[in-house]
């Protein structure tokens, strides 16, 4: 029996593993508020986010 | 319309406080990349603010019942529970600049105040040449200039690359693009 083959889908992962398209009229605000609460209800555990690092580079 | 997600309420919120207070503020995280059509899912707000103002948000975000994770001239690092706020110190020249020239949005989460794409990319450079473990910051380099190409400055995104010796990355990446 074959398995069903591997997903080229990527992988909802990390800070940013989907990408959803905004159409030019829609709100990307609202779009990504509508993600946000999808993915929140997953319950996700985030890697932990660390705090900023300065390597003597902050030049903006 | 109000937000539907833990992180819409958190940034209305925030942005309503800092509004109420005067305090300049404007995106520069997964919702700046929002607003220039790269819609990612995120961990948490960024907002870029007066140096001069960090000690006054310091105060009213404790009322608000963060807790400061780290400070100092550059960024400060504010958590609650489960919901993280950072927030990039504007003091130099430039970004000062991109601050005052921030754009104002009327969204479905309220006003706000959002960097121009040059300016995010800019900040994510400057994120990732700090902090070279900031893998995202690349990645969302390639999205605003693949999104974004045919109404970007160039020459203003190159100006930034070159401050931080990295143009070849630009060219790098217009040329995958082509």
């Amino acid at each position: 029996m074959k398995s069903l083959p591997n997903s080229i889908d990527q992988p909802f992962a990390n800070d940013g593993g989907i990408q959803p398209p905004v159409a030019p009229d829609d709100d990307p605000f609202r779009t990504l508020d509508e993600l946000m609460a999808v993915v929140e209800a997953l319950c996700p555990v985030w890697p932990e986010r660390g705090v900023f690092v300065d390597s003597g580079k902050m030049l903006l | 319309m109000a937000a539907v997600s833990g992180l819409g309420r958190q940034i209305a919120e925030i942005t309503a406080m800092l509004s109420r207070a005067g305090v300049p503020c404007a995106l520069i995280g997964g919702f700046a990349m929002a607003s220039h059509n790269v819609v990612r899912a995120t961990q948490g707000v960024d907002l870029l603010v007066p140096l001069e103002r960090a000690d006054e948000i310091d105060t009213q975000l404790v009322q608000l019942g963060y807790r400061c994770l780290h400070r100092d001239s550059s960024a400060g690092n504010y958590a609650r529970h489960r919901e993280r706020l950072d927030f990039l110190y504007a003091s130099r020249p430039i970004a000062l600049r991109l601050l005052k020239n921030a754009r104002e949005l009327t969204t479905s989460l309220g006003s706000l105040r959002v960097i121009s794409a040059e300016g995010l990319i800019g900040f994510k450079l400057q994120g990732l040449v700090n902090d070279s473990r900031r893998t995202q910051d690349l990645e969302d380099i390639r999205a605003l200039l693949r999104v974004n190409r045919n109404t970007l400055d160039l020459a203003e995104v190159r100006q930034y690359l070159q401050l931080f010796n990295r143009e070849s990355l630009l060219d790098e990446i217009l040329a995958q693009l082509d």
